[in-house]
């Protein structure tokens, strides 16, 4: 298939399964354990389309097409920034 | 917190439900789990990131099998993100300060008018093409471009009015960011209707983008002490499982019957909030 990049599914399944556990253990273990599991969740959860956009901006890059990795790039930045203000405390 | 109002059990099967119904059309199931939550009586400020999470959760559950299929453009993708994400952050950063019910009108009437442009068009736009028929589906390097694999040979597509897209991603991006719905019965009505690209490479796309969208406004909303990670939990188990079994389904559904139910339930959705608010 065209586009097929067999890294980025393997990510993609293994982000999954990863989300899957720690949800299910946050749901299920109580107190500290618990929320050390949501939190971790919550990290994959954001993170996954982040590395997502990281990897195929990548892979554009290195194919030529650098209009739309310019592109990804701008997109990492925008959710990095309004990450990086709220964590200041600032937004 | 979350579960002072709700049982973990409940939680997750309100999330396992919303989830499995989403991704059939392109949608990330937020749009029916937050106004839920709420009328359940959790906090609207604390059921927007519970939305966001399942949407998140959603779209990576699905990401892999929609790979796959070779209906996702992400060149598509990354460039409409780029004004929704911008949007979303926007949107989580105002989120505590909006009247709640401005926002729910707002919601209300832009789900009705995409639902009502769904239902207006008539037929196929996108052709087969027998010249193709060889050919493999998916974007077309460099472009906004590509093709689908139709019943009948490969269909070709080109993604049209950009600059009109983009503004209207912008909004559902803030939409998103501002009551933690996803998006996507924005989005997905946004490129078929407005930007004509097929309804199932929009409804894929939008799987993948809204994952984006959560993501940036649920990076906003924890730096804000928003998120409830226990319940979290619960609504994210619900969600994996609902969107992969949507995703599985999806691509064995016929294009028209898809936009026509997306376009039914965006008009029940539209109807309810409106009564709500």
């Amino acid at each position: 298939m065209r586009g097929q990049d067999s890294l980025l599914l393997r990510l993609l399944q293994v982000l999954a399964g990863a989300a899957l556990v720690l949800s299910a253990a946050a749901a299920v273990l109580p107190g500290t354990p618990g929320r050390v599991a949501g939190a971790a969740m919550l990290a994959v959860l954001v993170g996954a389309p982040l590395v997502r956009v990281a990897r195929i901006g990548w892979v554009w890059a290195r194919a030529g097409d650098r209009r739309h990795a310019l592109l990804a790039a701008l997109l990492l930045v925008i959710v990095l920034t309004g990450a990086a203000l709220a964590a200041a405390g600032v937004v | 917190m979350v579960t002072d109002v709700l049982p973990l059990w409940a939680i997750a099967l309100v999330g396992l439900g919303v989830a499995g119904v989403g991704a059939l059309g392109g949608l990330g199931g937020a749009v029916l789990l937050v106004p839920l939550l709420v009328l359940l009586g959790v906090d609207p400020l604390l059921a927007a990131p519970l939305g966001l999470l399942t949407v998140a959760a959603g779209s990576l559950s699905a990401g892999a099998a929609q790979l796959r299929t070779g209906l996702v453009h992400q060149r598509l993708g990354v460039t409409t993100e780029v004004a929704a994400a911008g949007g979303a952050v926007l949107g989580a950063v105002l989120s505590p300060l909006a009247p709640p019910v401005l926002l729910a009108r707002i919601l209300g009437v832009t789900a009705l008018v995409a639902g009502l442009a769904g239902l207006a068009r008539r037929g196929v736009r996108n052709r087969p093409l027998p010249p193709f028929v060889a050919e493999e589906a998916g974007e077309w390097p460099g472009t906004l471009a590509g093709s689908y694999r139709g019943p009948a040979g490969s269909v070709p597509y080109q993604a049209r009015r950009l600059p009109a897209g983009l503004a209207a991603m912008s909004g559902a991006g803030l939409i998103a960011g501002l009551t933690g719905v996803g998006g996507g019965f924005l989005k997905t009505p946004t490129m078929t209707e407005l930007m004509h690209v097929p309804v199932k490479v929009a409804a894929a796309t939008s799987t993948f983008t809204i994952g984006v969208t959560a993501s940036a406004a649920l990076a906003v909303f924890a730096g804000q002490g928003r998120v409830d990670v226990v319940a979290g939990g619960a609504v994210v188990v619900g969600g994996l499982l609902g969107g992969a079994a949507g995703a599985a389904v999806q691509d064995r559904l016929p294009a028209v019957p898809v936009r026509l139910g997306l376009s039914a339930l965006l008009l029940g959705i539209g109807a309810l909030v409106l009564v709500r608010a």
